[in-house]
Formats: structure tokens, C-alpha cells, sequence
């Protein structure tokens, strides 16, 4: 393979790096199937339970992950102060908590592993046979 | 700090030990400066705002900081309990929430001494990173001491189709002092049997939302302190028999009748546009106090970490409603309750607000207020001024 065909290749898998989506993965066991108003709901803590009843319990990523910066965008629709402003809410009129927080893509497939209640997000490209995606953004 | 604040602190934490639970902390604070810049008749403008001006900046009367702990036993059981010091109260620690909850499904359960939802934005008015003003609009948010009741409440959330319902009933009472718009001051004052309902529809970029709360007053103070002083030399220079007189006072009185306070508003967010808009009335049925009718309109918008918003707020008493007089034929007297009334609706004003927030950390926003305001009262008139600081939430 020639040095520049190589470089162009190179290129290429980096832009898929970078446009890698975000997953929203949830136990293989978890049978629900969700569309994006279900999963901003879930989410936001509005709605809790799956649509099978079950308890949905999710998990974010760190704040100053790009993960979930492209999911607070693209799924929340709000900007991080609008985020920190709802769950500023919640907290100080006591009617909810906001969700965990786990420190890494590998974590969140871990736990996401060996709880059925739980539903987090992960890069695209990290997602495993452990895990079950429910939707990509 | 109080003994009976350290008691229950000590109480919360001690419970910590003997259960393996989970203690949460967080808080907020807003640390701001704030000034007249211009007042025509040398007097503030702003309901409990200043209200020792002296055309200095302060950076204490705005100011105020939190700090929330709760306790989660696990299953739905929380403790919570919310010491808050501001400056106005020379930064006096106040235990002002004190409940346990209960999670169920889609409901929270809470018992103990909790916010009272009076308007829209009551329960979370003192977390300034919350809205995107210095100061949320005092036409409607002025200070008052019932925003903390004790009783019981539950919150409901609803998922129909695209939209979210939720709502909050309450059931409870409160008793302390209260502070009158009318004197600028606070008098003892209590209200029983306060039912409060709220709700609120939304979707991702509208939302509508309306609430009530009855209760019976127990303002005796204030009648006795404020009301009926005034009218002792109407009633010595009329002609009016002992019934005239007792269903006088029984007229003017505000105590043991029925108060009530309302709001309605809506709200929209969309691409880079805030509007928010909120109508409150509200006042003791049959009473020398006239009825309030206030309301703010706000329209924003964002850039980057920047939100500019432009707001109009009117603060408004019906002082044309002189039904409460109807059974006071002496004209004496009824001259006197009329004269009251008025007094008592005197404070009537309308501001308008330009301000910026900036979003400069993730959990940290710096403000600024410039507003604009006419009191209708000559002592009054019109005034400016700013407030600008940081408020932080954790």
C-alpha cells in the first residue's frame, strides 16, 4: 500500500473516530424498545420505568466527557447550565436526585453489564457484546 | 447557630451512623452587589429591597448562601433538611427545609417543613443560578414569610404522549410573621388550613402552569396593630350605633377569612428564544386589604453563554372594589375604610429590567440587573438602579 493511500485511510478511520455516535445501552436481558423521547424522559428522571414496568435507573458520564456532551445536545436538548438549572430543581424542591455518574465508557459498560434496571451511554465505537444498544445518536 | 438548628444537625448526622445509608450535600449561594442609582423622592422602590437605602452599594442585601443534606435510608426514604443565611437577616442561619420523603413510582410523599409553592418559581426562588436574573421579577417574587410551611404534600409526574404533567397538591399550615407590602414591615400573622394544588403541562419547548392555595388567615395582629388604630377617631366622630361599628371592623378586618393567592403563566424555549410570562392575583376575600394583581413578561436571548433578557413586571392593587364596605351605611365610617383601603393598595408600581447572564462555569453564572421602575406613591416615584454578582450552585 502506497504511503499516500495509507495517510487517506488513516484519515478516513480518524473521521469515523470523530463522528462515532452515542450509544444508549442497556442490559441484553432489557426486551424494551425505546424511541428519543422515551430515552431524554428516562433520562430527565420524568419517566421511571421502562415501558415494560421495570424500574429504569440511568447512569451518566462525566460532564466533561464528549460523550456526554454530544447526548446532552443531541438528546436533552439543553445546553450544561440548562441541564445543572433542571436538576437544581429537582434537588432543592426535593423531588428527585440526579442520576449517578460513573468515571469512563469502560465503567459504564461494566455496570451497565450486571444490572437490568440500569440504561447508560457509551461512544459507539466502545460498545460491547456485554451490553444491548437501544438507540444510537 | 440556634441550639434548636444544632440539635437537629447533630440529629440528622448521628442518624447517619446507625444506618448504611447515603448523606448527599449540596447548595447554592449568590454573593451580589446591588444599588440605587437614582431615586426621585429619596425612597426605594422595590418591595423589601433595600428598603435601608442609602444610595450605597450593598453586597449584603442580596446576598445569601445554602447548604442542603439529605439522607437516603434507601427504598424511596429520604431525610433532607436546608440551613440558609442571607444577608438581609444579617446571615442568621435558618433551618428553612425539614422533611422526610418517600419515593413511590411516579410520586414523592413529604411530611415535615417544606416549601410553599405560592407562584410559579416559589420553592427554588432563592437559587438564583436557577433563572437568568440577578433578581427574579419582586412584582410577583417579593419576600414572604409563608414560602415555608409545615404539613404534608405529594408530587406527581405524568407522561402523556409527548407532554409531561405534574403536579403538587399541599396540605399544611404556617405561623410566624409575615411581612405587609402595605407597612414594609412584619407582623405576627399565621394561616390554617392552607390547601395549595399546582400544575404544570410541558414538552420539550412550551410549557403552561397554573396554582391556588386557600386558607383561613389569622392576621389579627395585623389588624390590631395597623388596621383599627387608624379608625379610632372616625368612629369617635361618627354617629354610628355599637352594631355599626362592630360590622365596621368586622368589614375591615382581614383576620380568621379566607386568603387566597393564584398564578398562571406560560413559558417557551426554543432555538436561542426565552419568553416566560406569569399573572398572580391574589389577597383576603372581604377585607380592607385590596386584592393584588401582578404579573412580569420576559423575552430572552441566548448567544453562546450568554442569555439577554428584556422584562416588564407591573405590581397593581385593586383599590376600585369597595365591596367590602357595603354594609357600612354611616359615611363617616365608610369614608374612613375607603381612606384605608387606599392606603393599604397605596404601593402600586411598574419596573422594567434589562439583564445578563453569563454562563462563565459549568456550575457558576455571573449576573447583571440594570432596572427602571415607577412607584405610583409621591414619597416614591420613579427609581433605577443595579444588581449584578455571581450566583453557584453545587
Amino acid at each position: 500500500m502506497s504511503k499516500s493511500s495509507m495517510f487517506v485511510i488513516s484519515a478516513l478511520l480518524w473521521g469515523a473516530s470523530l463522528q462515532a455516535g452515542t450509544a444508549i445501552i442497556v442490559h441484553p436481558s432489557n426486551s424494551n424498545s425505546l424511541d428519543a423521547f422515551q430515552i431524554s424522559q428516562i433520562f430527565l428522571t420524568k419517566m421511571k420505568t421502562f415501558p415494560d414496568g421495570s424500574e429504569a435507573l440511568p447512569v451518566f458520564l462525566p460532564v466533561d466527557h464528549p460523550v456526554f456532551d454530544a447526548f446532552l445536545r443531541q438528546v436533552i436538548n439543553k445546553n450544561l447550565a440548562q441541564f445543572k438549572a433542571y436538576f437544581g430543581k429537582l434537588i432543592f424542591t426535593g423531588r428527585g436526585t440526579p442520576p449517578k455518574v460513573v468515571d469512563s465508557d469502560d465503567a459504564m459498560l461494566e455496570l451497565i453489564a450486571i444490572n437490568p434496571n440500569l440504561i447508560g451511554m457509551v461512544d459507539e465505537a466502545k460498545v460491547t457484546d456485554k451490553v444491548k444498544v437501544v438507540a444510537i445518536f | 447557630m440556634s441550639r434548636k438548628i444544632r440539635m437537629l444537625a447533630m440529629a440528622f448526622l448521628w442518624s447517619s451512623w446507625l444506618t448504611a445509608g447515603e448523606l448527599l450535600f449540596s447548595g447554592f449561594a449568590s454573593l451580589r452587589g446591588a444599588q440605587y442609582l437614582d431615586t426621585e423622592a429619596g425612597n426605594p422602590g422595590i418591595p423589601g429591597f433595600l428598603e435601608d437605602n442609602d444610595s450605597h452599594m450593598s453586597f449584603k442585601d442580596a446576598s445569601l448562601f445554602a447548604l442542603q443534606a439529605s439522607y437516603d435510608f434507601g427504598k424511596g426514604l429520604k431525610a433532607t433538611v436546608q440551613f440558609l443565611t442571607e444577608g438581609k437577616s444579617d446571615f442568621e442561619v435558618d433551618a428553612r427545609w425539614v422533611y422526610l420523603s418517600y419515593d413511590y413510582k411516579n410520586h414523592v410523599f413529604k411530611v415535615g417543613r417544606m416549601a410553599n409553592p405560592i407562584f410559579y418559581q416559589s420553592e427554588y426562588q432563592n437559587v438564583g443560578f436557577i433563572h437568568n436574573y440577578a433578581q427574579l421579577p419582586q412584582a410577583v417574587y417579593f419576600p414572604v414569610e409563608f414560602s415555608m410551611v409545615e404539613g404534608v404534600s405529594v408530587d406527581s409526574n405524568f407522561i402523556i404522549g409527548e407532554w409531561d404533567l405534574r403536579t403538587k397538591f399541599l396540605y399544611g399550615h404556617f405561623d410566624g410573621e409575615l411581612y405587609f407590602t402595605a407597612t414594609g414591615a412584619n407582623h405576627p400573622s399565621g394561616l390554617e388550613n392552607l390547601v395549595s394544588v399546582n400544575l404544570e403541562l410541558s414538552n420539550r419547548w412550551f410549557k403552561i402552569y397554573g396554582g391556588s392555595f386557600l386558607s383561613r388567615t389569622d392576621f389579627a395582629a395585623f389588624d390590631q396593630e395597623v388596621v383599627f388604630p387608624l379608625v379610632e377617631e372616625a368612629i369617635n366622630a361618627s354617629n354610628a350605633t355599637q352594631a355599626e361599628i362592630a360590622a365596621f371592623l368586622e368589614a375591615l378586618a382581614s383576620d380568621n377569612k379566607d386568603g387566597n393567592y393564584s398564578f398562571f403563566g406560560v413559558g417557551w424555549e426554543c432555538s436561542k428564544w426565552v419568553f416566560d410570562a406569569e399573572y398572580v392575583t391574589y389577597g383576603v376575600k372581604d377585607s380592607a386589604i385590596p386584592w393584588g394583581d401582578c404579573y412580569y413578561g420576559a423575552l430572552g436571548h441566548r448567544v453562546g453563554p450568554l442569555v439577554f433578557t428584556l422584562r416588564f413586571e407591573t405590581f397593581d392593587r385593586d383599590r376600585e372594589d369597595k365591596q367590602f364596605l357595603d354594609a357600612v351605611p354611616d359615611p363617616i365610617l365608610f369614608g374612613a375604610g375607603a381612606a384605608i383601603h387606599d392606603a393599604i393598595g397605596a404601593r402600586r408600581f411598574d419596573q422594567s429590567t434589562f439583564s445578563v447572564r453569563w454562563d462563565f462555569h459549568e456550575s457558576a453564572a455571573f449576573k447583571f440587573d440594570y432596572f427602571d421602575g415607577h412607584d405610583k406613591r409621591l414619597t416614591v416615584g420613579d427609581y433605577n438602579g443595579i444588581i449584578f454578582g455571581i450566583d453557584v450552585m453545587f
